[in-house]
Parts: structure tokens; sequence; C-alpha cells
């Protein structure tokens, strides 16, 4: 990582001069896919997962499970098994009609450096003439 | 009479020269590089720049943008 900070002055010689600011920036957690993309058309079931592993160095659980609106995308979270460390998001969605909808899924964790996940999630429902394959 | 005007003239054109011409801020950045050790994503750090004038009169810092 790195990051320049611009300083302006009323230093005639130096008017603008930049400070550096850079280092090594560890991963904390893998999510899979960070954005979540369903397209069908109206009657179908859609649905994926999405996996969340948090890097040993950095282990977390995840606590709970929150939708920002009240859409027809439903989000269930599901512990990690056995000898897994990964957690993962079963996302399904129905709809009768052609429309879209979007939500954003948010995980509380007990992290101390990721304390929420964000998953945004976008369901388009096509008409069936439309539906490209 | 005239001397002394002539003389006082020198002494005053003399002292002028001592003067800086053109006064100015010179701003002097400490280190402006800081590379900080591996850190975690999320991670919060607090680093302070110093910037040392160097110059004849104030400086004055107009702006920071951020990146």
């Amino acid at each position: 990582m790195k990051k320049k900070i611009l300083v302006k002055t009323d230093d005639p010689v130096n008017k603008q001069l930049y400070l550096t600011v850079t280092g090594k920036v560890e991963t904390v957690v893998d999510i899979t896919p960070k954005t979540v993309s369903l397209r069908g058309v109206p009657g179908d079931v859609l649905q994926t997962m999405v996996t969340i592993t948090p890097v040993e160095k950095y282990d977390f659980s995840i606590l709970e499970l929150n939708q920002k609106f009240n859409t027809d995308i439903k989000a269930q979270l599901i512990k990690p098994e056995k000898d897994n460390s990964s957690w993962q998001v079963k996302i399904s969605s129905t709809s009768q009609i052609a429309d879209d909808f979007y939500d954003v899924i948010t995980l509380k964790t007990d992290s101390k450096y990721k304390p929420t996940l964000k998953i945004r999630v976008y369901a388009i429902y096509l008409k069936k003439d439309n539906k490209k394959s | 009479m005239k001397k002394l005007f002539i003389i006082l003239l020198v002494l005053f054109l003399g002292t002028m020269s001592t003067l800086p011409c053109s006064a100015t801020p010179k701003a002097s950045p400490v280190d402006p590089v800081f590379e900080f050790f591996p850190l975690p994503d999320g991670a919060k750090i607090i680093h302070e720049f110093i910037i040392r004038n160097t110059g004849d009169t104030p400086l004055n810092i107009t702006h920071v943008l951020p990146p």
C-alpha cells in the first residue's frame, strides 16, 4: 500500500509537497464473491453461495446476519463444519414478475479489524423474450 | 551638512543591504515518507509528519488533501 498526502503551503518554492504513507497491509478475510449478481426469468429460483474464509492469523467468528432492505432476496448463514474454517452465506431469490432487486447483507463479526462485512446482492428477472442465453 | 547627509545615506543603504531582499517562508518536511510495519487490513495507525519552517517569515499550510 502506498498513498500520498498533498500539502499546500505559502512557500513560493514548495507551494505543493507530498507526504507518503507506505507499508504492507495483510488480508484478514477472503470473501468470494464479494458481490452477487443473479439473473433469471420470472418463476426461476436463483441461488448461490458466498464463502467467507478468515485468515488463520486473524481468525474470527460471524455473530449475526442482517439485511438492509426487505426484498425478495433471502440470506442464510451457515457455520463452518469440522476441519473447515469457511463460513457460508446461502443467497436465494424468487420472483413471479420481471423486476430488479437489490440488497446489502451485513455480517457482524467478533474481529477487531473487521467488525462488519458487507455483501451486495443483485437479482435481475428479465422477461422470457429478453433472456440472454 | 552635505557631508553628514552623504554619510547617513551611505550608512542607511549599508544597513538595508544586510536585510534579506525577499523574506519568505520555507517548508522543509523532516521525513516525508512514513513506512509502517505489516498491519492487518482494518487496523488503525497514527503518525505525525513534521514540516519545519526554515524560512524568514511564518509558514502557512493552506490545504491538506488526504489520498
